[in-house]
């Protein structure tokens, strides 16, 4: 029998050091969390050898990567907790919240047209608490509003084949821009049509699939990167230099997992995938910089942890230095512990908030007109958790656009 | 977007490089890989602990005097003891800008001494508050006692008191072990024996103080010096000092095993100095190779960009950090392919030999100014400090975290006046 079949056999190069361990957000607000480097390299050893061996407190780890940062041996902990977890789990106590939960883009197609009326019931108490105790979604939690018109319906009625731009990209906007921030997308446009650059949806795409391998639904989520790779296929093909994200998250899986997931490490398309910072700093050094005008704004950078495990961290600090007039400070790299849909399970909540207080407590001290961060989710907390408004750094760009 | 410099390693060196280019105004990023050495280390900072023949130092800015007459090839012969001690007054002034008050001995210039989780006593410039400064002389010390709190791992009282024990001072001292075992009010159930350092100090509430208070003052009340794990002191909560009022003991913190709760506070102070000065610091960043032509750096290459500064400074570490690369070959350089400067005996048969290992002298040529060469060319816009220098034994001298700091402190320096600042 080959024990390692299937097995992610980079635990093998770990020291032991426990850098992993000193970065691990849960462990150090959770003492009952044996930390990464028990549960992924120390623990996989034994779940080799048998099943029994998984421990129940692997649900705790919130998937932020920030231990693989810390490895100096490349050893892939996160993955190798996700993986088994999703081998060896017994499943989710509840089932339709991991479901709702996880399936953003559906969620967002029915909440088509009433939108008023459910972002209205969802900030009711009776509805909270209803969502508490039948489904675990906590309470205290604040749900995104949904916008009242998607942005895939707003760009076939004000801008499909208006564009007129001799290099053109495509877009993969993902559920949050669709159904909750149409108005990034739409900076997003703004700010490359200022490039003299178009801007092309994907004849179709589907949820990028983080919340779904974070909530268990692997299959799905396999099905969906298939999908979406399709798409991106279809869209290089027909004339787009590359495709862009403005999700830390949703750029990470479509670049990073999605090879990982398919089993296609080359000649796949997912290269073709760019963080929307990644693509504007290239554009920006080949001399394609458009006019910008101060803002005069002082502004706090929060870095997404899967922003960091990409390296891309780089990319938007040095986008938002070209703009002129800012007041720039990086806030102390903490996750803010949201995670995706972690922070909204009831039994993850106070979890979820102890993360993020350290990082809370900057915001506040720091007295600055916004907070700019790339990922949804930590917009979703830090608003939730703080005073602050949260804005996306390509929508700072557009601001700072002449026009 | 140029940068006026990019430093490359976010450790001790890297950082404190980034701090004293922020400070002087320039536009400086701090690229990072991995996670920093500090996370393991005591967060004490050593500058020279033992001379030549093996003797402890007791003022170590006179001790770098001799020392660099002996070796002249020795970092530290680079900047001379004053120079040295300014560098270290100066990081010790930025780091109190946090908050976080590095103790130094009482007496002026004089090292202090340390004790580590292994009962050791090891002379220090700089120690953490809470883990205190001893005298140079223990004439006061008659009875001392390590604590730990039953189960948890990364701190051995036992051990620590028999290796006290073995120091000749220490002869007829009373020196003994105490475990208290603590409810752990805070632990949501969980045990020592599974926790870290990081989060024991989460674990602990109000009755294990309580708990902490009354046994140590039944069982050790007369004790002189009581010497606890270092996680009595994390996010905020100070129950060091809460344990100091109840008893009145001299109640001190010991660095435990990785993760060091010291090591990490000292790492997150620099880091949180440097972004208030204005610096950038970009995790999970390699830089994989240099461009160098003409005797300058043009550019380094990331996995995802090329990158351009005025000027880089390189403190990427010793062999576990991936500074430098060890093979059958050889010791190398693996961004810029520098000179080397190898041992000629690798290592020594006896792990402990008091003379230390070869390896651990072995590193990146350097001229007076800190600057490396390629096949003996000096880079002019490229400077080099803290461990993979040539030509000192951090170990054996108990000087890894004085020659980091002097060494990242000249290395801005020169990059400063190169910009005419």
């Amino acid at each position: 029998m080959n024990l390692f079949k299937d097995s992610d056999r980079s635990f093998d190069s770990c020291l032991k050091c426990t850098a992993c361990s000193s970065r691990c957000p849960v462990a150090s607000v959770r003492p009952d969390f044996p930390g990464p480097k028990q549960c992924g390299p120390d623990g996989e050893r034994l779940r080799l050898k048998s099943p029994d061996f998984l421990d129940e407190a692997l649900k705790y780890c919130t998937g932020c990567k920030r231990c693989e940062v810390a490895c100096p041996s490349d050893v892939h902990i996160s993955d190798i907790i996700a993986d088994a977890k999703a081998r060896y789990g017994k499943g989710n106590k509840f089932k339709i919240r991991e479901f709702l939960l996880s399936h953003t883009d559906l969620m967002g197609t029915m909440t088509r047209g009433t939108a008023p009326i459910v972002n209205a019931v969802t900030k009711t108490k009776t509805a909270k608490v209803v969502m508490h105790k039948a489904l675990g979604i906590d309470q205290r939690r604040q749900f995104p509003p949904y916008a009242h018109k998607s942005f895939r319906s707003w760009y076939k009625a004000e801008l499909e084949d208006k564009q007129v731009f001799a290099r053109n990209v495509s877009y993969f906007h993902g559920c949050f821009v669709n159904y909750n921030l149409p108005e990034l997308g739409i900076d997003t446009i703004k700010v490359l049509n200022a490039m003299n650059i178009g801007v092309q949806l994907l004849k179709k795409e589907k949820c990028c699939g983080v919340p779904l391998v974070a909530n268990g639904f692997h299959k799905k989520a396999k099905a969906n990167a298939r999908f979406n790779t399709d798409s991106i296929e279809q869209a290089i093909d027909s004339g787009s230099e590359c495709v862009i994200s403005t999700s830390s998250s949703c750029a990470f899986m479509l670049r990073e997992d999605y090879p990982r997931m398919l089993g296609e490490t080359e000649g796949n398309p997912h290269q073709q995938v760019n963080y929307i910072t990644r693509f504007l700093t290239q554009e920006f050094k080949n001399g394609n910089k458009p006019e910008l005008k101060p803002v005069n704004l002082r502004v706090g950078y929060h870095s997404p942890c899967h922003l960091i495990r990409s390296g891309g961290v780089l990319h938007t600090l040095s986008l938002l230095r070209e703009i002129p007039g800012l007041q720039l400070h990086q806030l102390e790299s903490n996750c803010c512990g949201i995670a995706g849909t972690y922070g909204f399970k009831k039994e993850n909540y106070n979890t979820s908030q102890d993360i993020g207080e350290p990082l809370f407590h900057q915001i506040e001290e720091g007295e600055f007109d916004y907070i700019v961060t790339d990922c949804e989710t930590c917009k979703m907390q830090i608003e939730m958790s703080t005073s602050a408004e949260v804005i996306h750094p390509v929508s700072l760009l557009a601001r700072a656009l002449d026009v | 977007m140029k940068h006026d410099c990019l430093v490359i390693g976010g450790g001790l060196a890297g950082l404190t490089a980034g701090i004293r280019c922020a400070e002087a105004g320039l536009k400086v990023t701090v690229l990072s890989s991995g996670e920093s050495a500090l996370t393991f280390s005591s967060g004490a900072i050593d500058v020279l602990g033992m001379d030549t023949s093996g003797m402890p130092v007791r003022h170590p800015f006179q001790g770098i005097g001799r020392l660099i007459v002996e070796q002249p090839d020795h970092p530290y012969a680079l900047l001379g003891g004053n120079s040295v001690y300014r560098a270290l007054d100066w990081f010790q002034g930025q780091v109190a800008e946090t908050g976080l008050k590095l103790v130094t001995a009482k007496i002026l210039e004089e090292n202090h001494w340390r004790l580590t989780a292994a009962g050791a006593l090891r002379p220090a410039w700089l120690s953490q508050p809470t883990a205190g400064t001893l005298d140079w002389d223990f004439d006061e010390i008659r009875r001392v006692v390590f604590v730990n709190f039953t189960g948890f791992l990364d701190f051995m009282p036992e051990l620590a008191s028999a290796g006290l024990k073995t120091n000749k001072a220490f002869e007829h001292v009373c020196v003994s072990s105490l475990n208290i075992t603590l409810p752990l009010e805070n632990g949501s159930g969980a045990t020592a024996d599974t926790m870290r350092s990081t989060q024991l100090a989460r674990a602990i509430g109000e009755s294990d103080i309580e708990l902490i208070s009354s046994t140590l003052l039944e069982k050790v009340g007369d004790a002189d010096l009581v010497a606890m794990p270092a996680c009595l002191n994390v996010a905020g909560r100070n129950w060091l000092e809460e344990l100091r009022r109840r008893t009145g003991l001299n109640i001190i913190e010991v660095a435990t095993l990785p993760p060091s709760v010291h090591g990490i506070g000292l790492l997150r102070a620099l880091r949180s100095r440097f972004a208030a000065l204005g610096g950038f610091y970009v995790p999970a960043v390699p830089v994989k190779q240099g461009v160098v032509s003409n005797g300058r750096v043009e550019s380094v290459q990331t996995p995802d960009d090329i990158l351009e500064a005025n000027h880089y400074i390189l403190t990427t570490g010793s062999y576990f950090s991936k500074g430098m690369t060890s093979k059958q070959q050889g010791v190398s350089e693996p961004v810029f392919g520098l000179d080397m400067q190898a041992s000629e005996e690798f290592c020594d048969s006896r792990f402990l030999a008091r003379e230390g290992h070869g390896f651990n002298r072995t590193g990146v040529v350097f001229n007076k100014h800190l600057q490396p060469s390629i096949n003996g060319q000096s880079i002019e816009n490229l400077h080099v400090a803290g461990a993979l220098l040539a030509g000192y034994d951090p170990i054996i001298e108990g000087s890894g975290g004085g020659v980091a700091i002097s060494t990242a402190w000249k290395a801005a320096g020169e990059v400063i006046e190169k910009m005419g600042l």
